[in-house]
């Protein structure tokens, strides 16, 4: 693990890395490196979920290994420095004290997860990479997530605001993107045309494309509705019209 | 053991007794499911262990092969458990839920492997649940003892509620855009 300075990087969490090795999408990361002209980052406490942890099993193994050989050839680098950790440790004790129920803070998010925002923030990351909703939802739409909460918890939530206010402080205007939005990148710059169906309409074809790139991440656990997923897919496709 | 975690297990306990002695399947993992509730808000692993047990034994039963003194040693043992946490026993607790399932491998040789089997999908499902009543990937993950990996496989693959986002589609896509100077 190297300490670096980067002037541009994404920071991921481990289900991007997933979504993107189960669906076979892992090496569209090297072209989108090369275009971001920046680092890809993960976190020690991502490399043990994606990597350590898998190579002591059977299952998901191969799958480890496949995305060990991006941070072996330096496409993914980890990153480890004691301020992350210290910075991790404070958003931990505040995200996980910002929603109460039945009197009791509710453990909502991981320390992992808050490690990659620690890091994205002490590194002026241009995004995290994130796929889960929870922690995507703590960032951009806390009182949304703590509605989620309460009606499928099926109980009254409170808001610890000096928490709330706290975390949101700390983490600024962190931007967030899912496994999704890399694709439509990917596939705005053409790294998916070889797997383009050969169907009488062009329009139908990229139609199709997007979709199933789209579709399998969803279905790979990239936290999207079905209705934001069709929308992604016309502006996509819209943007590629436009171009 | 918090009292409220203490007390929605006994409650649990004492209705799967009656319910694995029926056999009532639909009932059990319904019974199951409401464990999970709290086992999303304090998510001790006791919680999670009886939602997880209980369910196991929903599928076991649901699979009709089991004879009728398993049933009759099942809901024994499911007593006990019941008795020992009422004296807050924890740790013969603790130990009388595990060997829920010994007690099954010792019973019939062929079963052990499916319970195994049944077992993780069972704690993969719960970890589901956990993640779909809004507790993150990861620790929903981490209170099951599951790999991200197990747990992404499955969940994405269940209808998710979705609540309202705090960043448009089009937003979001402007900016990736912008990052790669597209």
């Amino acid at each position: 693990m190297k300490s670096l300075d980067f002037h541009k990087a994404l920071i991921f969490d481990t289900g991007p890395l997933i979504s993107l090795t189960m669906n076979n999408l892992l090496w569209t990361l090297d072209p989108l490196k090369n275009s971001f002209k920046g680092e890809f980052i993960i976190t020690p406490k991502v490399y043990k979920e994606v990597i350590e942890k898998p190579l002591r099993t059977r299952k998901f193994k191969f799958e480890a290994l496949q995305v060990l050989k991006y941070i072996r050839r330096g496409v993914i680098t980890v990153f480890d420095d004691l301020e992350i950790t210290n910075l991790a440790e404070k958003l931990n004790d505040l995200a996980n004290r910002c929603f109460i129920a039945r009197g009791h803070p509710i453990t909502i998010v991981h320390f992992a997860e808050v490690q990659v925002v620690a890091c994205a923030m002490l590194t002026g990351a241009q995004a995290i990479v994130i796929d889960e909703r929870t922690m995507r939802k703590l960032i951009e739409a806390p009182h949304e997530l703590r509605k989620l909460l309460q009606h499928k918890l099926r109980t009254k939530i409170k808001e610890d605001k000096r928490c709330l206010r706290e975390f949101k402080e700390l983490v600024g205007d962190i931007k967030v993107l899912r496994s999704l939005e890399l694709m439509s990148v990917a596939y705005d710059m053409g790294i998916l045309d070889q797997y383009m169906p050969k169907l009488p309409d062009i329009a139908d074809a990229n139609r199709e494309l997007i979709e199933s790139v789209f579709w399998g991440l969803k279905l790979s656990g990239c936290a999207i509705s079905e209705r934001d997923l069709n929308k992604a897919v016309r502006v996509v496709l819209k943007h590629k019209r436009t171009g | 053991m918090r009292g409220e975690v203490k007390r929605e297990i006994l409650e649990v306990l004492k209705r799967s007794i009656v319910l694995v002695k029926l056999g009532k399947v639909g009932d059990l993992k319904k019974l199951s499911d409401e464990a999970v509730y709290e086992a999303s808000i304090f998510q001790e692993k006791d919680s999670v262990s009886v939602a997880v047990v209980i369910y196991a034994l929903s599928k076991i039963i649901e699979r009709g092969e089991i004879a009728g003194n398993f049933i009759k040693k099942v809901s024994k043992n499911l007593k006990k458990c019941y008795d020992l946490l009422s004296n807050d026993d924890y740790n013969r607790y603790r130990e009388r839920m595990n060997s829920i399932f010994g007690l099954i491998s010792g019973f019939d040789e062929k079963f052990r492997v499916y319970v195994q089997d049944v077992l993780q999908k069972s704690m993969i499902k719960k970890g589901s649940m956990l993640y779909g009543k809004g507790i993150s990937m990861a620790q929903a993950a981490s209170v099951l003892n599951l790999s991200q990996w197990e747990l992404m496989d499955y969940a994405g693959k269940v209808d998710m509620p979705s609540a309202k986002e705090g960043v448009t589609v089009d937003s979001r896509m402007k900016y990736v855009r912008g990052l790669f100077d597209l």
